[in-house]
């Protein structure tokens, strides 16, 4: 593929990102949001302060660290302390800016990670920098789950 | 050279559709890309046909071109909707609903918080089943839009 208009906009708004180093994994679609994908969810939308998005039931509906860390404990993630490859887990990293969290990525089986970002695309991305940016912020967390292997 | 593209609604794999819309996407050879209103949508009522004043028309779209300009890549409605752009659509009030329920079918979730905004205690209750599901929440507020005369 070359500069199709969905390069053009990824680029535009995710500078970090080079060219051939990321993909893109998936149509755009509105169903579900990054907080959504990064727990393997494509129907709905989490969002802790939207009160018509959904978010994990006895979970504070704030934007902080721990309402999000809270969340995700919900779909079996603990914390952990890093980014890295660990054989038979999942991670994810929660992304925050001032603000709060804004943005949540998972690791896939080659270390490599995948971020649906808005209302654009799902995209594998090689490195956590590469969607960070002013309205994500950079990674603040990490969660883990165990994953069956085949 | 430029060409004009819309965003696909989630169906197709990136593909575009010719421009029938009032919002496009432009993107230039060098890979700058920004919406655009164009008017007309063939399957629908089409631009004109709407009663309402030429003026809040064009300054409906013109919100909605910046603000999905500067917001589409963020993840939160609520951040979304933080734009000052979004702050002006939800300023405009009633008279915003007749646009923003045309827009609904295509972009649902955009205009969830708009709607509750504008509505307030008279919109719809979203039942915890449908949290977070976007093209049923779409349904009950189009549903919520013919029983008012919005739609």
């Amino acid at each position: 593929m070359g500069m199709s208009e969905a390069d053009a906009w990824l680029r535009r708004n995710f500078p970090n990102l080079r060219s051939g180093q990321y993909q893109i994994t998936s149509s755009d679609t509105r169903d579900y949001n990054c907080l959504a994908w990064a727990a393997s969810e494509t129907d709905r939308k989490w969002n802790p302060l939207d009160p018509d998005d959904y978010w994990p039931l006895g979970v504070t509906r704030a934007q902080t660290k721990d309402a999000f860390i809270a969340a995700y404990e919900t779909r079996g993630f603990v914390e952990c302390y890093n980014s890295e490859v660990e054989h038979g887990y999942e991670k994810i990293a929660i992304y925050a800016n001032a603000v709060g969290p804004q943005h949540a990525a998972r690791q896939l089986g080659n270390g490599a990670w995948t971020s649906k970002l808005g209302d654009g695309w799902d995209i594998e991305h090689p490195t956590l920098e590469g969607v960070e940016c002013g309205d994500y912020g950079h990674p603040i967390a990490y969660m883990k789950r165990e994953v069956i292997l085949k | 050279m430029d060409s004009d593209v819309t965003r696909s609604s989630g169906a197709a794999p990136l593909t575009y559709t010719p421009a029938d819309t009032h919002l496009v996407q432009r993107v230039s050879s060098a890979g700058d890309s920004a919406w655009t209103v164009r008017a007309g949508r063939p399957h629908r009522m089409s631009y004109n046909d709407l009663s309402i004043d030429a003026d809040t028309k064009r300054e409906f779209y013109s919100l909605v071109e910046k603000w999905r300009n500067d917001t589409m890549h963020m993840s939160l409605a609520n951040e979304r909707a933080s734009h000052f752009a979004y702050h002006q659509i939800m300023g405009m009030g009633r008279d915003a609903l007749p646009l923003i329920f045309r827009e609904l079918p295509d972009t649902t979730s955009d205009w969830f918080w708009a709607l509750r905004a504008i509505a307030r205690d008279k919109a719809p209750v979203i039942p915890d089943e449908d949290k977070g599901r976007v093209r049923r929440i779409t349904e009950i507020w189009l549903d919520w839009g013919k029983a008012n005369g919005y739609v």
